[in-house]
This record gives structure tokens, C-alpha cells and sequence, in this order.
């Protein structure tokens, strides 16, 4: 079945997504701009798990009655394979960047059941015997003194079973054209509470396939959506295409990617692109597959 | 609906055990079991029966005192679920070791309120006797956990081997608030007198009173440590709040002068004055 939106041909395809494990982090601090600084630390170097220990970003701003100690603050999402590495990465994040940085104080975001992480919990010792533990009803706060007062941090972070792995490929006759597109797609995903899109601005220009030439790496580019490599590496590019970019994002739950999905293809539809697509392992990796048809679909339009 | 005990005039004249009167021991009785509940007066049972009309019916979890008991004693004690309200006035050890469930009092209660509590909510509207929250006597804990609101003033002792929980006064409180307290946090909104802290290992003390003459009220074994906002203070005035408990706009924001101590023991505990 052929589908277009303005003119922009939307292959019939899948995105294919995997299973992961997610926690959500309020940070807060004594203005936005201080929180969003110590969120940005804390969510550096968090792309993909290919080659980092979490995949993570902002999530959205948090105003003052949104937040526990009613001041402005950050919501931050962190994925990772597994609750384990998920904790190491949370613990290691927080303690190094929102720790360090002024005023913030930090707090979970998620129900917290059996399936939590620690966080405070091993953030404390850094207290060095002076940490002071506050537990109201079933929350436990860690007060750990620090050189501008004290630095609380929650105790527990409930996790819950995400997704990772939603993408998109858009592709346009001319690169500024495209990063715009790209760039209006982002900004449709970040409207969706529950999303983020890890990789710089949300944007992949290095878009990868499995595999390589070369042993050692478990990925390479993806040659069939190199513009430049064709004639020399087998194509997926109709002619005209000059420029591809990969929209990566993760979300809480399915809905929330298939929901982003649908956003995010609607918003990228702008002149002078030619196709978006999806990403996939031939479905044999993830066991989440978003079809493009079929979540513009059931998502007429972005605030479904 | 719910059980209504409505007090006869013996309940007015002796020291009743009420211990039994729980509602989670009230639980599948019709109104003949709940008659039949024993009571204590003195060493001697005595059957509810006769000592409170009963009205209501049926399966609830819900346990209403029509008058006041302030002769009696335990009433709600080791209490772990459910409600029990007393329009009027209670006596002594009033939801001592309670581990779950609502205890509201219209009125106030006498000695002891609290003592060794492990769990639940306490709402007294009145004043408190000395003990809210402390220890038996010969024990070295106090309350263990759960919430206890008093809108208006407490006696000596508040919070005495304190463990963990949170007590919040509206008015004053006497001598020797979190006394030896373990751990835990106790608000007082109005004034405190001597002793305040004394022996206290760990723990929090917040003042809510800016006009509290610290030297008054804390042994000299505090260390001043400055001056700071404590973002959890936010989150514990929120919980009160939501709980019904008056907390005046001007405490959410300002700092606290810090005053670390006892330094007789580990010295760190924490009393906290708010300030503009």
C-alpha cells in the first residue's frame, strides 16, 4: 500500500524496538536553568547503549508544583538493559552530576514497587557518617551534606519495563531541508510525555547497520542509506536523495513510541523530503515492530 | 455507617481499660459480639454493653465514640486498621502501639499518647498530655512509626526515645520535646520549653516559631551551624498540609538556623528554627 503525506512517500515498513528498562528522575535546584545544567551533565554521553552505559535525556521541565520540594526543576528519563546496569548508570550519573552541581536536589519520578533501583541509598556514603535519613509514609530521602548545604536524594527509583529503539529515516533532496525536517520531528517527539530522543538535539547522522567489515565492531554505517556510497554499496536511496537522518527515541511504554512515531513522521513532512522509513533487523531482534502505516493510522493526529 | 458507642455514665466515673475497642476487632460481630466485647475495670471484665450503648450495624471498619472517655485508658491501643473517633475528650495511652488505621479525638487526650506507636494516623484536635510519642516507662524506644497531628498544645516529653515518625504540634510544647529521641521528626508551631533535644542522637527538630529564643530552649551541648533551606522540609510541609494541618505559607519558603546536637551524644541530630 502506498501512503503520502504532502507529497512525502511513507514506506511501508516497520521500526523495530526492543524491550528495556527505564526510570525517571526529577531533578530539581533554585532555578530551571540550574537544574537543566546539572540534567544536561547527567545526560551527557548517554546516546545509545551500543557504546554507552545508558541511553538518556531530558525529558521535560517540571514547574515548582510539580516537583517534591516545590521548586523548578527537570524530569530526566535513563534506559538501560537491565535494572542492574540501570542502577550503575543512575547511581553513577546523579552522584556525578547532580550531586556536584549547586542547589539541585533529586528525586524519583515512577511508581516504586519491587522493581526499583537504589539510588540515594548508595549516594549516602559519600555523607561520610553525616548523611541524615528521612522517611515519610514509604519514602526515603537522603540528606547528605554538602559544601552549599545538602544534597537529597531519594532513596529508591521505580523502574518499569520501556521501550528503546523507536526511529525513523528521513530522507530529502537537500541536507538543510532535511535537518529542519529532522529538527521538526524531534520537537513533535518532546511534546509526547514519556518520550525522549538521547542522541545530539535528537538527531543521528551516523546511522548504523549490524555488523562490519572489521571484527572488533558490532556496527558500522549504514552504507544503504549513505547517499555518497552509491554505485559502490547497494542503495535504499531513490534518486534525487542527498541526505538521511535517523530520528532515535525511547519511550515508557509502547504507546507513547507509537504515539511519538506517528508525531514525528507527520511533523517531518515538509518540502523537498522524499521518503521516511524505519529501521529493523528484518524483525528478527525486536519484538516490538511499529508500522509506519499503520501508527498514522491509529494516531490521526498528534494529540491522540 | 459505623459502630456508635454512646458512653454511659459509668464510662464518666472510672478508669476504664477501652483497649478492646478496636475496629478491627469489631470486624464480622454483629451487634451482640460487640456487646459482649470485654472491657476491664479495674482487674475485673466487664462486657461493653454495659458500660456504652451501641448503635449501628453490619461490616465496617469504622468505630465512633459518642462522648467523651477521659477516665479510661487505651483506648485504640495496638490498633491496625480502620477508624476510630472520640468526639470528646480520652484518657491515658491513647493509641499506644497502634501499628495502622485513623484515630481522630475532638478533644484531647491525657498521658501518653502514642506511646510506642509503630504505624497509622493519630489526629487530635485538643491538647496532649505528656508522653505523646514516647517510651513505656523502662523502654528505651519510643514511637517507631506513623503520624501524629495535634492542633493544639502538648505536654513535657513529646517525642521522648523518639525511633522514627513524624509528630507535628500546632501549639506548644512543654519541657524536654525529643528528649533522647533516636531518630524521627517532630514540628512544633508555637513555643517549646526547656530541655528541648536533650540526649538526642539523631533525629529533627523544626521549630516553625521564629521568635523561639534558642538559648531558652536547647541545652548548651547544640552546636550553631548556620544558616540553610532543607529542601526535604518542603516535602514534609506538604505531607502535613495535605493531612490537615494548619502550616502557615511564610515556612515554604526562608532558610532554618541549623543547631546540631546532642553533642553529649553522637551530635547528629538536628534542630532546625525557621527564619524569613
Amino acid at each position: 500500500m502506498q501512503m503520502k503525506i504532502h507529497s512525502v512517500n511513507i514506506i511501508d515498513t516497520f521500526a523495530e524496538a526492543f524491550p528495556t528498562t527505564a526510570a525517571r528522575v526529577l531533578v530539581t535546584a533554585v532555578s530551571v536553568e540550574w537544574a537543566r545544567v546539572a540534567a544536561t551533565a547527567a545526560t551527557g554521553y548517554a546516546t545509545s547503549v551500543i557504546g554507552c552505559d545508558a541511553e538518556a535525556a531530558i525529558e521535560r521541565e517540571l514547574a515548582v508544583d510539580e516537583t517534591p520540594d516545590g521548586r523548578p526543576g527537570v524530569s530526566v528519563l535513563f534506559f538501560a538493559f537491565g535494572r542492574e546496569a540501570l542502577e550503575k548508570a543512575v547511581v553513577n550519573r546523579v552522584g556525578q552530576c547532580v550531586m556536584t552541581c549547586p542547589t539541585t536536589a533529586c528525586y524519583n519520578g515512577l511508581p516504586v514497587g519491587e522493581k526499583s533501583i537504589q539510588v540515594g541509598g548508595k549516594l549516602r556514603f559519600f555523607g561520610d557518617g553525616m548523611q541524615i535519613s528521612k522517611k515519610l509514609g514509604e519514602r526515603r530521602f537522603w540528606r547528605v551534606p554538602v559544601m552549599d548545604g545538602e544534597f537529597t536524594c531519594e532513596d529508591l527509583f521505580g523502574t518499569v519495563k520501556g521501550v528503546a529503539g523507536g526511529n525513523l529515516l528521513i530522507v530529502g533532496s537537500c541536507a538543510l531541508a532535511t535537518l529542519n525536517a529532522a529538527t521538526a520531528a524531534v520537537a513533535a517527539i518532546r511534546a509526547i510525555p514519556g518520550v525522549i530522543a538521547p542522541f545530539p538535539g535528537g538527531i543521528v547522522r551516523s546511522g548504523s547497520k549490524v555488523g562490519s567489515k572489521y571484527k572488533a565492531l558490532r556496527g558500522s554505517t549504514n552504507t544503504a542509506y549513505c547517499p555518497t556510497l552509491r554505485g559502490v554499496a547497494p542503495t535504499e536511496l531513490a534518486d534525487g536523495a542527498s541526505c538521511v537522518y535517523e530520528i532515535v527515541f525511547d519511550g515508557l511504554d509502547l504507546v507513547q513510541v507509537e504515539r511519538a512515531t506517528a508525531a514525528s513522521i507527520r511533523a517531518a513532512c515538509l518540502p523537498d523530503i522524499l521518503a521516511i522509513t524505519a529501521g529493523n533487523y528484518g524483525g528478527k531482534l525486536g519484538p516490538f515492530h511499529i508500522r509506519l502505516h499503520d501508527v498514522l493510522i491509529r494516531y490521526p493526529n498528534e494529540e491522540d | 455507617m459505623s459502630w456508635k458507642l454512646i458512653p454511659r455514665p459509668i464510662v464518666e466515673r472510672t478508669s476504664l481499660d477501652l483497649s478492646s475497642i478496636r475496629p478491627d476487632f469489631f470486624r464480622g460481630l454483629d451487634r451482640a459480639g460487640v456487646a459482649r466485647t470485654r472491657l476491664r475495670l479495674g482487674n475485673e471484665p466487664i462486657d461493653l454493653g454495659e458500660c456504652f450503648d451501641i448503635e449501628g450495624e453490619g461490616e465496617v471498619d469504622r468505630v465512633e465514640i459518642a462522648g467523651s472517655v477521659k477516665m479510661s485508658m487505651y483506648m485504640g491501643m495496638g490498633m491496625n486498621s480502620g477508624t476510630l473517633r472520640v468526639s470528646g475528650d480520652c484518657g491515658r495511652f491513647t493509641g499506644a502501639e497502634m501499628t495502622g488505621g485513623t484515630i481522630e479525638i475532638a478533644g484531647s487526650v491525657g498521658f501518653g499518647a502514642g506511646l510506642a506507636m509503630r504505624g497509622g494516623l493519630m489526629r487530635i484536635e485538643g491538647d496532649a498530655g505528656s508522653g505523646l510519642g514516647g517510651a513505656f516507662a523502662g523502654s528505651s524506644i519510643g514511637m517507631r512509626d506513623g503520624t501524629i497531628l495535634v492542633a493544639g498544645s502538648a505536654g513535657d516529653d513529646v517525642g521522648l526515645a523518639m525511633r522514627r515518625g513524624l509528630i507535628a504540634i500546632g501549639g506548644s510544647a512543654g519541657a524536654g520535646t525529643g528528649r533522647s529521641m533516636i531518630a524521627g521528626s517532630i514540628f512544633v508551631a508555637g513555643t517549646v520549653a526547656k530541655g528541648t533535644g536533650a540526649g538526642m542522637r539523631r533525629g529533627t527538630i523544626v521549630l516553625m516559631n521564629e521568635n523561639t529564643i534558642i538559648e531558652d530552649a536547647i541545652p548548651p551541648t547544640f552546636a550553631a551551624a548556620g544558616r540553610f533551606r532543607p529542601h526535604f522540609l518542603t516535602i514534609y510541609l506538604r505531607r502535613l498540609g495535605a493531612l490537615g494541618f494548619a502550616v502557615e505559607p511564610r515556612l515554604f519558603a526562608g532558610e532554618c538556623e541549623r543547631y546540631n546536637g546532642d553533642l553529649i551524644e553522637r551530635g547528629i541530630g538536628e534542630i532546625l528554627v525557621c527564619k524569613p
